[in-house]
């Protein structure tokens, strides 16, 4: 069993009419001013592929989401090849809590192996620094020089 | 949900009659806005609907769509088994191209597990709820 792509987005749909996969807003990395921190948005899309000789179903698949050595999510996942090659599985996560700044790996684990992964570097850009007092606009400061 | 039988089935009759390849009227049935919505319906409905229209004799342009319709619907399915048991119906091949259409149909399905997760993060509960012991103390204010 192999799997041609594991990619975090904020959101995957298929369509309709051409049965097509499509992601939107791929993750790449998640710059957070606070935490911890929700994201609200969180789709993970994986295509996996089985030869003719391997089973049609796996019952001990799950999706595991790891910040450092901390993991945060894990999800059982059914997967039913219906006796076709390829499965896709989309998972949508209403709500991932991101207690830290770290590296986020999101992985599909079948009998305990980790089958494909997904890297995102969670950075703290820090929060704003509140300003009390305004300054002046250039134009009125550059009236009030002394020269 | 609609019964099968209201299922506006006008503009795929359209395209099954100007359909020069089965591949072409594949394409228009995919396309076709009530083909998408019987898709919804369960999947032993349809393979019911199916099987009667193949049975019966058609008496309009919208009664020789009817089958390819469904067909295409049942192609939309979360699962394949109602697709894969239509090429075991005896009388597909009275009809033109539905065998080849349903055997394509086969060969490109894609299966899709779609899992929605509950959010994990519950709104915490207001503070007056709590049970932690409180450290009440009376300050009076000095007028003086």
């Amino acid at each position: 069993m192999k799997a041609l792509f594991l990619i975090c987005a904020e959101g995957a749909t298929v369509d309709q009419r051409s049965n097509t996969l499509s992601l939107f807003k791929i993750i790449e990395e998640l710059n957070i001013s606070a935490f911890p921190s929700v994201i609200s948005a969180f789709t993970i899309a994986v295509l996996i592929t089985r030869a003719a000789s391997e089973p049609t179903d796996v019952n001990d698949a799950y999706v595991r989401i790891e910040l450092g050595n901390q993991e945060i999510f894990r999800h059982p996942t059914l997967l039913r090849f219906q006796e076709r090659n390829r499965l896709r599985i989309i998972l949508e996560i209403g709500g991932l809590l991101i207690p830290s700044p770290g590296e986020l790996k999101a992985t599909l684990n079948i009998n305990g192996q980790e089958l494909a992964s997904w890297l995102i570097p969670v950075v703290n850009i820090g929060q704003p620094v509140v300003q009390n007092e305004l300054s002046l606009s250039p134009i009125e400061s550059e009236q009030q020089k002394p020269y | 949900m609609m019964p099968i039988k209201d299922a506006d089935l006008t503009q795929a009759a359209q395209a099954y009659a100007v359909a020069n390849t089965p591949l072409f009227l594949i394409r228009k049935l995919n396309e076709d806005a009530s083909v998408n919505q019987m898709s919804s319906l369960p999947g032993n409905e349809l393979f019911h609907a199916l099987e009667l229209a193949i049975g019966q004799r058609p008496e309009s342009l919208i009664d020789y769509v009817r089958p390819y319709a469904y067909l295409v619907a049942l192609s939309k399915q979360p699962q394949v088994s109602y697709l894969r048991d239509v090429t075991k119906i005896s009388k597909i091949n009275d009809w033109d191209w539905l065998s080849y259409i349903a055997e394509v149909l086969l060969q490109t399905y894609a299966p899709t597990t779609f899992i929605k997760t509950q959010p994990m993060v519950k709104p915490s509960l207001p503070a007056n709820r709590s049970n932690a012991a409180v450290d009440r103390q009376k300050i009076t204010l000095d007028n003086s």
